[in-house]
């Protein structure tokens, strides 16, 4: 065999060998994680509910209780979860005043669980943080309590009827 | 329309107390689960699952409930979630990424729409989704890692979302009131690198037995994510041997405790306030996902008034066994070389002295 013939050879297995190779390798790029389709379980919260505070005056506490929240955790695993609630200012369209949300605290009640799970309810001194965290879960469980809000109404705050804020439950 | 006249100038917030004290638009709890099946309507409010989840970490508990992968940069992945209405209305349902954190020990999902760097990487196929009562609709979510990502972990929650309608509309428009808004989230670990990333692992340096101001007695274990992925942490702490032949628990860890890659934190069990003091046998397993470590010391109780007692585990640490095998196998090295020059140098004297 010429060495001319040898070498066509070998460069045309390179060629093909480079060919086979590079194909793979460039649908991989696209997408490296092959995913696949499982049915795994709901995490959830009560839908949220209109919660309205007791009037108060300047200088004195204004308290709303939103009853019933509820999160169910039907992963069926070991993850825990934790609930945080979180408030914005209090700002009035009228007066264009605002009441800051640093006078909010959280207090809640102690949840009613159902399945394997340990609750935790802790009060909230600030703008946001956990109200109620579950561990040592196992399996699905769901957890009820009752969220009171506490907003301190500072003393020189304008009077207005139409402060409103935002007040989000997250659970993750 | 002026009935707000009749109220107080100095009344700030005045509103009705949550006249609709019940629980809020919850499925008919009359349908029992039928053992945890897809029923479309078996559960509360807005919930989300994952539906994908990489064929690689199918056994893991984490990777399906949260968005757990490595990547390389330049790769985009994604994955769909399902959206539940369980409510009787039908929602407009956001479904969002934003950023998250990991703080003192736990996950946390910064408020609103917050921005980092993941989530700028992250979209939702539709931001906005409609949702019938009772039903469900599925998005899906795409995380594409730009080419000059830098390695490391980023941490983000996807959130869905409902705001509660404006309240007491038609009485009086300009009642005040708070907005309530439930999100319900699936938290996004994602670890930029290489190949299959870094691995995981962590230590368990030391127990601490302590008891708090009322006297209830814990547990407290210090330990170290050693890994290059963020762990989610808990456990269980059996005691055995104890006084008379007691033995207690086991007790589960006080919350899962989240440590980013390098962090050092504490894992708390709380025990019962009538256990005898010990000594006891203590054995603590801690797992994140499939990753699973255990130490076992014998545990004193502080007297009761005393604050704490700490003790190291009672076996070998990895890093302890790796100092004493790599520092024998340095000793013997040293010791081989030493005995040949000797020898050397022996037979070298003998040589010279009979010549």
């Amino acid at each position: 065999m010429r060495t001319s013939l040898r070498l066509l050879l070998a460069a045309t297995g390179a060629a093909a060998l480079v060919t086979v190779v590079a194909v793979p390798a460039n649908a991989a790029t696209t997408s490296t994680t092959a995913t696949v389709a499982v049915q795994a379980g709901e995490l959830s919260i009560s839908a949220p509910d209109v919660l309205a505070l007791a009037a108060a005056a300047p200088g004195s506490t204004a308290t709303g209780t939103l009853s019933g929240v509820e999160v169910s955790d039907q992963r069926a695993g070991i993850l825990g979860w934790a609930t945080t609630a979180a408030i914005s200012d209090f700002t009035s369209a009228t007066t264009t005043t605002t009441i800051p949300a640093d006078a909010v605290g959280f207090t809640s009640s102690t949840a009613a669980v159902e399945g394997t799970a340990t609750v935790t309810p802790s009060d909230v001194a600030a703008t946001s943080g956990a109200v109620q965290t579950a561990t040592d879960v196992t399996g699905n469980n769901t957890a009820t309590w009752d969220q009171t809000v506490n907003v301190a109404i500072p003393s020189d705050a304008l009077g207005a009827t139409d402060y409103t804020a935002t007040l989000t439950y997250s659970v993750l | 329309m002026k009935q707000r006249s009749g109220m107080a100038i100095g009344l700030v917030l005045a509103a009705l107390l949550s006249a609709s004290a019940v629980v809020p638009s919850r499925a008919v709890a009359a349908t029992p689960d039928a053992g945890g099946g897809d029923a479309a309507d078996s559960g509360i409010g807005i919930g989300i699952r994952m539906l994908d989840i990489p064929a690689a970490s199918q056994t893991d508990p984490r990777a399906r409930a949260y968005i757990i992968d490595n990547v390389p940069p330049g790769t985009t992945i994604q994955r769909r979630v399902r959206v539940r209405n369980g409510t009787d209305t039908a929602q407009s349902i956001a479904v969002y990424p934003a950023a998250a954190r990991i703080s003192g020990g736990a996950f946390i999902g910064d408020e609103g729409a917050t921005a980092n760097e993941l989530t700028s990487w992250i979209s939702v196929a539709q931001p906005e989704l409609s949702v019938a009562a009772h039903a469900t609709a599925d998005d899906l979510v795409t995380i594409a890692v730009p080419a000059t990502a830098t390695m490391g972990e980023r941490y983000a929650a996807v959130w869905a979302e409902i705001r509660s309608a404006r309240p007491s509309a038609g009485a009086d428009a300009h009642h005040p009131s708070i907005t309530s808004i439930s999100r319900v989230g699936v938290r996004t670990y994602l670890s930029v690198g290489p190949g299959n990333g870094p691995q995981s692992s962590f230590a368990i340096s030391s127990l601490t037995a302590q008891r708090d101001a009322n006297g209830t007695p814990h547990v407290l274990a210090a330990v170290e994510n050693t890994g290059g992925r963020a762990i989610d942490l808990s456990g269980t702490l059996s005691l055995s041997g104890g006084p008379a032949g007691l033995n207690a628990g086991p007790f589960p860890t006080e919350r899962i405790v989240t440590l980013a890659p390098g962090a050092k934190g504490n894992v708390t069990v709380p025990l019962s306030a009538s256990l005898p003091r010990g000594p006891w046998d203590a054995k603590l397993t801690l797992s994140s996902g499939l990753l699973s470590q255990s130490i076992a010391a014998t545990v004193t109780l502080p007297a009761a008034g005393h604050r704490a007692t700490t003790v190291a585990p009672a076996g070998l640490s990895g890093r302890e066994l790796a100092w004493i095998i790599g520092g024998g196998i340095a000793v013997l090295i040293i010791l081989i070389a030493a005995g040949i020059l000797v020898a050397w140098a022996i037979r070298s004297r003998r040589r010279r002295s009979r010549r």
